[in-house]
């Protein structure tokens, strides 16, 4: 069984919106990076998850825990680009019905900005 | 403070120090669910939609989920998360009596022994400092009567609390049914919540059935 690989978080500025770019996995361990990336984010917050096609409990978690924390300080979060399974996670978990959910990058930025 | 001690706490009748008696299937998810969703929040599991994985067997030093732990780390099958609500339901009576313990080791709860027609010993638990009572029941208010996205703690709370039937002790009748919708939605929120109240309701639905009068 190939190793899988580490998650990896891109910070891109566009205007007045931080876009993160999640590539890898939302389990615990990527989760945890998720986390630390967005350690200091304020504002309005994208996060794309276009290269992500998996989320655990953990995942779910750091989601809830960066809107929550971004809402604490009047800023707001949004993913875009889901990725079917992930979508279907946040479905079955309740997720839609307080996330700001976007097909794709490009739409997320003009409903944002 | 764990779940299981939190729901024990919660099951407390102040007045008697007695324990509230809640269907015992129902308390044996909630307690098993509880310690699982401990190990979840330490790190030491996750979960998704049709696997519990372990993800660091390291022991936490806490009688209440090292045995659970352990038991995670040594299984070799891999089963999904209701699978390990119905195994750690399994270990409720030593998860509810090390909670206990740990609640008067706090100096939450005393531990009492009265005699019953001089012959049968009663044991009852008084409650010494509400302060940790007071912030639970808070907790579950504060999350229930807002719009606002719960914490992941929160979640599981009220996951529990609707598991083994605490809320209808802590709300009247219009509350409940005010509330309804909120706790239908939080406890969707966390998978092995899910599970836990998918366990009990199946149990709930196969008693019903067989209790239902059979048509000759």
């Amino acid at each position: 069984m190939s190793a899988l690989k580490n998650t990896e978080v891109e910070k891109i500025r566009h205007g007045a919106v931080t876009i993160f770019a999640v590539d890898g996995r939302l389990d615990a361990p990527g989760s945890r990076r998720l986390r630390e990336a967005l350690a200091e984010a304020a504002g309005t917050v994208l996060m794309d998850l276009a290269a992500v096609d998996y989320i655990s409990s953990a995942g779910l978690r750091a989601l809830m825990e960066s809107h929550r924390d971004l809402a604490g300080g009047n800023g707001r979060l949004a993913v875009c680009s889901l990725h079917p399974h992930v979508r279907e996670v946040l479905e079955v978990s309740g997720f839609l019905s307080f996330l700001s959910v976007h097909d794709d990058r490009k739409s997320a930025l003009a409903d944002m900005g | 403070m764990r779940f299981a001690e939190e729901i024990m706490l919660l099951l407390l009748d102040d007045e008697g120090g007695k324990f509230r008696r809640v269907p015992e299937w129902s308390l044996r998810y909630a307690l098993g669910g509880g310690a699982l969703m401990d190990l979840a929040l330490e790190d030491r599991i996750d979960t998704d939609l049709e696997r519990l994985i372990l993800v660091d067997d390291t022991p936490l030093g806490d009688p209440l989920l090292d045995p659970l732990l352990e038991e995670i780390a040594a299984e070799t099958r891999t089963s999904d998360a209701r699978r390990w609500v119905e195994r750690a339901a399994g270990r409720a009576e030593e998860i509810r009596e090390t909670a206990v313990a740990k609640l008067v080791e706090r100096g939450v709860l005393e531990r009492t022994e009265d005699r019953f027609l001089w012959v049968f010993r009663t044991r009852r638990y008084p409650l010494v400092d509400g302060k940790a009572e007071r912030e639970v029941k808070l907790r579950i208010m504060e999350v229930l009567f807002s719009d606002e996205v719960p914490g992941p703690r929160d979640i599981v709370i009220i996951c529990l609390a609707d598991a083994c039937g605490i809320l209808k002790e802590l709300l009247s009748a219009r509350e409940i049914d005010h509330v309804a919708p909120r706790v239908e939605q939080v406890r969707k929120m966390d998978l092995i919540g899910r599970a836990v109240s998918k366990a009990i309701w199946d149990i709930e639905t196969s008693l019903a059935r067989a209790t239902q009068p059979h048509i000759v």
